[in-house]
């Protein structure tokens, strides 16, 4: 048991600081993550001395996996995240994939009013924001099973690198926050690259906000500049006058039509379904940023339809494999390759999602 | 004498209950159990989701816990919420009262009639889906790229040789908002007042003007009392209407910084996880406090029964001719048209043609990608159109149909006890959309109903949240049928069932169309509770574009929408022909009772 301990020890120092080195930035874990990582590598450490068992156990999912009726997923990525992920997976499993895109918060809310009336339509979740505190949550509950117990292949080969985990769920997707912006209207030299340059005059009126409390994850990059800036920063960039947008998607469609030269926070995915169809949009990182980190979890082996195809699905986007598809995206990292997140990203934090009114009134929203 | 006097009272009571209790045994008819028992499902419908939100509230993991409730009176600006409500939407009932009377009197009262133009377009704001008419006018009206700020622009500095790089016009601002509202409202009262306008024999106001009166003193003096219950009905509806739209001041109101009740709730709704409930049934009680006042005064007007009723005569229809005046009425018309109807369907048009939003339109490049990509390509988009249009049919009549049994059986019995029903099924009127929704996943989706993705559950939600648009145009047109009929029909030997089928139901027609068309468009484009019982068995329109608006693409959502808009726009124009043609053959007469 010391020596598993020990192994486990070892297995977070090596891993965080192989991630920090890697990318010669500064990834804070967040406590929770760091709490739980222990019980991840013990249950790995554990698992590796019986390697050879993880393909027969695999072997032993996919024949399990295959005689349930399919597989339906909620889904806070895009659509075409969700669509490519199902159909490989499909194509290589033979399994039958749904899903239903909703917003993190209508995810949460659908999935528990659904627990809470003992009807549990979805076997497997993907969202970010809040994802992590709602699948501890759910654990308590009976609803959801932890992903570090629940004997995914890919984990307890050790090929999921275990700085990831989060115990009751697990990271499949950084997409690190950036600042978009117009490309008729701005040069790429005048485009910000660090927080103060926000408040530069030429910006005046020509920033596009979204309401931040219309997606929990956008508040992880609020409070990043809350504690780093303080609330005079907020106070300065109320000043310039910036324009407000019920949600991300009309404030990124308002900056391909010209209506400001920079929206943020903003994430790839959503610039470039724009952009695509040709409208004048490109990205840039802040050093300083948070993202979205999409994380999956399982829902309760007793009260899923499906749930040796959660775990089968699960095992597949947390390989090396599944987790490429899932992230062939621009701004989509996956965890197997994160040496171009931006220098000094900082995961979110929990708790963030409590802050909400008073990143509101600092933004004048 | 005493002993006397009692015994004849018992004799008498006893006569009387025995008469009583023949009569009620006379009043149970096959019919009388199945209205009661619609109206029992009804009753049901509404309260029983609510009850089991409101038990979520305050019973948690085996306890109760009335903290949550604390919150409730924690409302920051609630004063400001409050009187922005107030402003926009009673700015925006009282224009669109005025415009929607006016342009249903010109069409159903004068010879400025068009046709299918000024009966059917006048509807399309209101078949458009509130999330894409916002939309529409922000690409038109945005102050920097805006499509027709655009051409304004063009216009005014090629003449003046000015350098406007904004404006002229801005939607996100108080006029903007209130615009917008509007645009939506002014369909309501179109519909609700041309039906009523239909009912009343025109050969009233003919002998008004024989008599000398002029014609606004007619209007004033015969029309006008005569349409008064669609003109409450309208009011009403205004008012829910107005209290409840989420999606136009969501994205208006926002850039405006002008914050609405109904975004509030439903930000506390979806905004957070857990959602913040307490808060935001809090906040519907003022929904309630206007619903309700709306609700008194229209049943004040319907109790004093001071309007018009069909009774057993024909009726003619002679059209005012406005004679130089009519050019102008149809100018008012096509107007509206032009502008509600029109515009933004052309910025949805062209943003869908284009690809994406920009006043620099690629005329070389326009592709119909974004149609055939909804149309042909998406399947999943395919089968919630096809599942939506069967739930909007099916839903809608068998919606109207128990709307008009509930008002027939509000009307006749005018009880306090059969009042308290109404009243308690027009009650999803004043609760948000989201609230029932999830009241219906947790009443309906696990055991013993286990309705959890299924057409069921959608179809047994949209009859309990739009009953009440529905129950609002049947009562209208209810109070307008006269009881000689049914009485008649009754007093022949028709059984209670034959004289609502023969007599009732084809009376109240036009109004039911008209409560049919409301409760058809607002099913087949419902947003908010597909988006929470919708889902990859039972997927519908609604749910559909809630994900291609969150996919971030204004092609795919305009072509969507265009299209949604199209098929409801054949739906109704179907029904206004089917309503008319049956209206020109009707025997009716029109007589004002009391007036």
């Amino acid at each position: 048991m010391k020596i598993i301990s020990c192994l486990a020890f070892a297995g977070i120092v090596f891993s965080s600081v192989a991630y920090a080195d890697e990318r010669d930035g500064s990834y804070q874990l967040p406590l929770n993550g760091v709490q739980a990582a222990p019980r991840v590598l013990l249950a790995q450490a554990a698992a590796k001395s019986a390697a050879p068992n993880v393909q027969v156990e695999l072997d032993a999912l996919i024949r399990a996996a295959k005689s349930e009726s399919g597989l339906t997923i909620y889904s806070g990525a895009t659509e075409n995240v969700a669509k490519r992920v199902g159909d490989a997976f499909s194509a290589k499993y033979g399994i039958k994939v749904q899903f239903s895109r909703m917003a993190a918060a209508a995810l949460m809310q659908r999935f528990s009013a659904e627990a809470e009336a003992n009807s549990f339509a979805a076997d497997l979740l993907f969202f970010a924001g809040g994802a992590q505190a709602y699948a501890e949550e759910g654990g308590k509950k009976g609803w959801i099973d932890s992903i570090a117990e629940a004997g995914i292949p890919a984990m307890k080969s050790g090929e999921y690198p275990a700085r990831f985990s989060r115990g009751a769920s697990a990271i499949v997707q950084i997409a690190p926050w950036m600042v978009a912006y117009n490309t008729e209207k701005l040069k790429g030299t005048d485009v910000p690259r660090d927080w103060p340059d926000l408040l530069k005059p030429h910006l005046k009126g020509q920033i596009l906000l979204p309401n931040p409390a219309s997606a929990l994850a956008y508040l992880d990059f609020w409070v990043l500049a809350l504690e780093k800036y303080g609330p005079e920063f907020f106070a300065q960039l109320r000043a310039q006058n910036p324009r407000q947008y019920a949600s991300g998607v009309p404030a990124v469609q308002a900056l391909g039509a010209g209506e400001g030269l920079i929206e943020l926070p903003a994430v790839p995915a959503q610039v470039e379904a724009t952009r695509d169809k040709g409208a004048p949009l490109a990205t840039s990182v802040i050093d300083l940023t948070s993202g979205v980190e999409m994380q999956v979890m399982l829902t309760a082996r007793g009260k899923s339809k499906n749930p040796n195809a959660a775990r089968l699905m699960t095992h597949f986007i947390m390989t090396k494999e599944g987790n490429t598809i899932f992230n062939d995206d621009p701004g989509g990292m996956t965890v197997y390759d994160t040496s171009k997140l931006p220098k000094q990203y900082v995961a979110p934090k929990l708790g963030t999602a409590a802050r909400a009114a008073e990143i509101a009134k600092l933004l004048g929203f | 004498m005493s002993q006397s006097t009692t015994a004849n009272n018992a004799a008498s009571n006893g006569v009387h209950g025995f008469s009583r209790a023949r009569q009620f045994r006379e009043n149970i008819t096959p019919f009388t159990v199945l209205s009661s028992l619609v109206i029992a499902f009804l009753a049901f419908l509404a309260i029983y989701p609510l009850y089991r939100v409101a038990v979520r509230m305050v019973y948690n993991n085996g306890q109760f816990d009335f903290k949550p409730l604390a919150s409730m009176v924690d409302q920051p600006g609630l004063s400001v919420l409050l009187v922005n409500t107030v402003i926009v939407v009673l700015i925006s009932a009282v224009i669109s009262v005025l415009l929607g009377a006016i342009m249903a009197w010109i069409n159903e009262r004068t010879d400025a009639r068009m046709g299918v133009v000024t009966d059917a377009l006048p509807l399309v704001p209101f078949l458009l889906p509130p999330i894409a008419g916002a939309i529409g006018w922000a690409l038109l009206l945005s102050d920097r790229a805006g499509l027709l700020n655009a051409v304004f622009r063009w216009i005014i500095n090629g003449v003046f040789g000015t350098s406007m790089t904004e404006g002229p016009l801005n939607i996100y601002s108080w006029p903007g908002l209130i615009f917008v509202y509007v645009i939506y409202s002014v369909p309501y009262v179109y519909m609700l007042m041309s039906a009523g306008l239909r009912n009343v024999d025109s050969s009233l106001e003919e002998q008004s003007r024989v008599c000398g009166a002029g014609l606004f003193r007619t209007m004033r003096r015969v029309t006008l009392p005569a349409v008064i219950p669609s003109l409450g009905a309208s009011v009403l509806l205004l008012v829910w209407f107005g209290m409840s739209l989420f999606s136009v001041p969501a994205i208006i109101g926002q850039g405006a910084k002008i914050e609405v009740l109904a975004v509030r709730i439903v930000r506390l709704l979806t905004f957070t996880y857990p959602a913040d409930v307490p808060r935001a049934l809090a906040l519907c009680l003022f929904v309630i406090l206007g619903v309700g006042t709306a609700y008194y005064f229209q049943s004040r007007i319907l109790r004093k029964g001071r309007h018009a009723t069909v009774g057993g005569k024909g009726h003619k229809v002679t059209r005012i001719e406005l004679g130089p005046w009519k050019r102008v009425a149809q100018s008012v018309v096509v107007g509206y048209i032009v502008i509600a109807a029109v515009l933004p369907m052309v910025g949805l048009l062209l943003v869908a043609l284009n690809g994406f939003w920009t006043p620099n339109i690629r005329w070389t490049q326009l592709t119909l990608d974004s149609f055939r990509h909804v149309l042909i390509e998406d399947q999943i988009t395919k089968t919630a159109l096809r599942n939506s249009l069967m739930l909007g049919v099916f839903g809608a009549s068998i919606g109207i149909v128990a709307a008009a049994i509930l008002a027939l059986f509000v009307q006749r019995s005018g009880k306090g006890a059969a009042m308290f029903i109404d009243a308690t099924i027009k009650l999803p009127a004043a609760i948000s959309t989201i609230v029932l929704a999830v009241g219906f996943l947790l009443a309906f989706s696990g055991p013993p109903f286990n309705l959890n993705g299924t057409f069921l559950i959608l179809l047994l939600a949209y009859l309990a949240l739009y009953m009440p648009q529905a129950s609002v145009a049947a009562d209208a047109a209810a109070s307008q049928v006269g009881r000689e009929l049914s009485e008649a029909s009754q007093i022949s030997g028709a059984s209670a069932g034959r004289t609502f089928w023969k007599i009732s139901l084809p009376l109240m027609a036009a109004g039911l169309a008209a409560g049919w068309a409301l409760l058809f468009v607002r099913m087949i484009g419902d947003l908010t509770a597909s988006a929470i019982l919708a889902g990859t068995n039972n997927p519908v329109v609604g749910f559909r574009i809630l994900e291609v608006f969150e996919g971030a693409s204004y092609a795919s959502l305009a072509a969507l929408s265009m299209v949604l808009t199209l098929v409801s726009m054949i739906v109704i124009v179907i029904l206004l022909i089917l309503t008319r043609r049956r209206g020109t053959t009707r025997s009716v007469r029109v007589s004002t009772q009391g007036a």
